[in-house]
């Protein structure tokens, strides 16, 4: 939900105005969501992370330890599921976030991060290793028992969230700030989690989550009062404003010296410095991904095809 | 009838059970996991060990019921009330008066029923936007006004059609206002054609999603049906509380089911097939 | 007189205004939106481009999609709500105090928003739900079924959810027809000497035939204009497979604003409608004369 409202927003708007402002140092991946041609259209306030979060107590139960790579993933999974329990809980089914789980994998499989971007303002096409391979590593953790059966059919915040407190499954993606608060009230008593960064593809890579805006701000052109706003928005960058931000469990856009209180909030701030963008503005193509991504879990697409398909849609948007 | 021969006859009665039950079990199963504690969301079938009624409060503080239910009474009730009164309205003057082109201007708004409303929602969103009514109140309530418009003034003319004119002359007779004559002796006559087209329109605006969806985008706004979608999209709602939601939304609905049962069907299912 | 025939005017005026403002004005907008191009945002950049938008169609898969998931929705809502409406009035039409409970309490899903329907069975539905549950209990299944994941079963198991809320709706109009046969041709045919069978092959049947053109014609014309159910369980997905012709239209226009060509989505779905409306409109005068 928060990656479509941001989507919205972020499709560049004709009507909005450049805000005159002095940045603070926002993380890079952070501002290239809110950049179009040259010009920032808003700021960030927070910026989401997403990471898998990890059931403690499952863990330790099992014996195992943090997945590296996803060959150590799919290890993992098969000892889980030795001793009863599910992989990674996914909601495939409300779309974005199977959408989130391709970006994850592009991450890794495109080092320079920056097809996703070009290939989203149709400079690329689709059908070319780095893209195949992303959609190749999905099918290839599906058919190895990383995510439950029928994860097409399991939505975000009712299937997969109830899977992973119930503690039907060790693990879920994609985890962001959002969705700290409902875990801490329906997980039961004494049930710890952590969270790691996406498992890399090859042992020699760095951890890359993904990472993307949540809320931003802009400002119209015929809005009234637009120093007191921009002022409002100085302040809202400011170092003590990231002490705010971080008391109500939100991540801020810049580096910050703030140890957050609880640890999952600590360790979501370490980890956005290490995130990629993730994100397609052009709607047909992220609808397209999502599509395509839940096809890769029926099993009714191949990884060929889901390249081909985004192809298609390129082909019928007019620039 | 005649006498059925018992084979059929218990086979019959097998598959109506069964039918009963295909219907019944949903409501009895939202039911159950509506009082259910978080552990038993998932193993018990039907009967729980354990009962949480707090599942309702929290229920209804969590998805906000105070304010779609009142959301949903504003905009149900205000469109009810404009739609029964002109289509009163247009169904006397429709039937009573020998009117050039009356006819055609019948069939015309009778024709509106032939339109889906996804048909015309973008000129509609156009026209709410050109009108600055974009997300507000009567963004829902005109649409719902018209959309019920086709059916409310067919039953109205088809009921006043036969109403006897001698009480409607003879008031005229008495020097009576023709609106007054409309006010004060035709609507007390008419009460059951009153009755049906506010079920059938008060259902269809209560459970009405699309315009809503389209038109609605302030939290404070949201109706009953787009409060649930949203509800069950946006947040980690624990199944029991998705089921005691349920429950809550449906329970009003049933109540005036169950008072008023055959007002009701007829109500539903009027206009559908020429009587 | 002439005042009488002037406040007729004015009495059916409000009506018809609302209906030619809210409802006819918006309909040709419709029509004339199709042909141009525009993003939803700003009023003044409507922009005619001809029959362009038409073109958009073929290529369109997801169209394609939408198109063959409504036909098939369409036909399989129709048959089963039919085959168990009809069959539901046909045993139920004595006046016993029975029969009326059982009548009533099949009535009830008609009463709930789709969208009540489709969080309820998006939860029965569910591949560690309560329908895979039972099923798993009786020994029916060993792995759960993907009710709303599998490529072919979301749209089944929308249908199913849909016949399960609207039986009752044809049930009640079929007991309607059914109660307007008079009781004398069975107890004719009865002297005849025909069995249930035959009375119902040669006294039924042909009764109820405009009564069942009726109801097929009014599943057809609700089963096209199909929107809050498939939004609620499965937004069209997973990959399309139940997205309908609504549904599209709503992604499209909400989504990749692309009103103009939305708006030829709408055109079509509207023409459809009208086929079928007019089907309708002249079988009612057909069963006037």
């Amino acid at each position: 939900m928060v990656a479509e409202a941001a989507a919205r927003i972020n499709r560049p708007p004709r009507d909005a105005s450049r805000p005159k402002l002095d940045i603070p140092k926002y993380f890079p991946s952070a501002l290239a969501d809110l950049t179009f041609e040259g010009n920032t259209y808003s700021i960030p306030l927070d910026v989401n992370n997403l990471t898998v979060f990890y059931n403690k107590n499952i863990f330790k139960k099992v014996g195992q330890k943090i997945p590296e790579t996803v060959d150590d993933l799919i290890s993992l999974c098969k000892a889980l599921k030795a001793g009863g329990y599910m992989g990674i809980a996914h909601g495939a089914k409300d779309g974005w976030p199977a959408g989130d789980l391709y970006f994850q994998m592009l991450a890794y499989s495109d080092g320079s991060h920056t097809m996703l971007r070009k290939a989203d303002f149709g400079k690329l096409t689709w059908n070319r290793p780095e893209f195949i391979e992303a959609a190749l590593q999905i099918l290839k953790m599906n058919a190895n028992g990383v995510f439950p059966p029928g994860t097409a059919a399991v939505d975000y915040f009712t299937g997969a969230s109830q899977l992973f407190t119930q503690q039907k499954t060790a693990m879920f993606y994609p985890a962001g700030s959002w969705i700290v608060g409902g875990f801490d009230t329906n997980f039961p008593e004494g049930v710890e989690y952590g969270l790691f960064p996406f498992p890399k593809i090859s042992k020699v890579q760095d951890s890359a989550s993904t990472g993307g805006v949540a809320t931003n701000w802009g400002v119209l052109k015929k809005a009234k009062n637009q120093d007191l706003v921009l002022a409002f928005y100085r302040i809202a960058a400011d170092m003590k404003s990231a002490q705010i931000l971080i008391d109500h469990s939100m991540i801020p856009p810049y580096a910050v010296n703030i140890q957050a209180k609880r640890e999952i909030l600590a360790d979501m701030i370490k980890t956005q410095a290490i995130a990629q963008t993730r994100f397609v503005f052009t709607p047909e193509l992220h609808s397209q991904v999502m599509s395509g991504v839940q096809g890769l879990f029926t099993g009714e697409v191949s990884a060929a095809q889901f390249v081909a398909a985004l192809d298609r849609v390129e082909k019928t948007i007019k620039r | 009838m005649p006498r059925r021969e018992p084979f059929s006859r218990n086979l019959i009665w097998i598959l109506i059970a069964l039918w009963l039950v295909v219907t019944l079990f949903p409501f009895l199963w939202v039911l159950s996991l509506s009082v259910r504690t978080p552990k038993e969301v998932f193993t018990a079938i039907l009967l729980p060990k354990t009962i949480r009624l707090a599942n309702y409060l929290e229920a209804w503080s969590k998805f906000g019921f105070t304010l779609l239910f009142r959301n949903s009474v504003l905009v149900s009730l205000s469109s009810v009330a404009v739609t029964v009164f002109i289509s009163a309205l247009a169904g006397y003057g429709f039937s009573k008066f020998r009117l050039k082109g009356g006819s055609f201007l019948f069939h015309l708004i009778l024709s509106g029923v032939m339109i889906p409303p996804v048909a015309v929602v973008i000129p509609l969103f156009v026209f709410m936007k050109r009108l600055g009514l974009f997300n507000s109140y009567p963004s829902v309530i005109i649409p719902y006004i018209v959309f019920g418009l086709p059916v409310s003034t067919f039953i109205f003319k088809s009921y006043i059609q036969n109403v006897s004119n001698d009480i409607l002359d003879a008031a005229r007779i008495d020097g009576c206002g023709e609106l007054g004559i409309f006010l004060r002796i035709l609507l007390p006559i008419i009460k059951p054609a009153v009755a049906t087209v506010t079920i059938f329109t008060f259902m269809t605006n209560w459970n009405e999603f699309l315009l809503a969806v389209i038109f609605l985008h302030d939290k404070g706004l949201y109706t009953l049906p787009l409060g649930m979608s949203v509800f069950v999209g946006q947040y980690s709602a624990p199944w029991q509380l998705i089921g005691a939601g349920v429950v809550i939304s449906i329970a009003p609905v049933l109540v005036l089911f169950f008072v008023l049962q055959n007002q009701f069907i007829r109500g539903l299912t009027a206009g559908a097939v020429r009587e | 007189m002439r005042t009488h025939r002037f406040a007729g005017y004015l009495f059916i005026l409000p009506a018809l205004l609302f209906f030619l403002a809210f409802l006819v004005y918006p309909l040709l907008h419709t029509v004339y939106l199709s042909l141009t191009e525009w993003a939803g945002f700003d009023l003044k950049k409507i922009a005619f481009v001809g029959f362009d938008n038409f073109k958009l169609i073929p290529p369109d898969w997801i169209f394609w999609k939408a198109m063959r998931n409504t036909f098939y929705f369409v036909v399989g809502t129709t048959v089963f709500l039919n085959l168990f409406g009809l069959g539901l009035a046909l045993f139920l039409n004595n006046s016993t105090r029975f029969t009326h409970v059982v009548r009533t309490l099949v009535f009830i899903p008609v009463l709930l928003s789709p969208v009540i329907v489709g969080v309820m069975w998006s939860r029965i539905f569910d591949p560690f739900g309560v329908l895979n549950q039972i099923l798993e209990k009786l020994g029916l299944i060993q792995t759960p079924i993907f009710w709303l994941g599998a490529k072919n079963m979301a749209l089944v198991s929308i249908i199913g959810a849909t016949v399960w809320q609207w039986v009752g709706y044809d049930m009640v109009l079929y007991l309607t027809g059914l109660q307007q046969i008079p009781e004398e041709l069975y107890e004719a045919a009865m002297i005849d000497g025909a069995n249930r069978w035959q009375m119902f092959r040669r006294v039924t049947v042909p009764l109820l035939k405009g009564v069942a053109t009726m109801v097929i014609l009014l599943n057809f014309i609700g089963g096209v204009r199909i929107f809050d159910l498939v939004y609620v369980m499965t937004k069209g997905g997973p990959n399309h497979n139940t997205e309908v012709l609504a549904t599209h239209l709503y992604e499209v226009a909400f989504w990749f604003n692309k009103m103009g060509y939305a708006s030829v989505i709408a055109v079509i779905i509207l023409a459809i409608s009208l086929v079928f409306a007019y089907l309708r409109s002249r079988l009612m005068s057909e069963e006037k004369a």
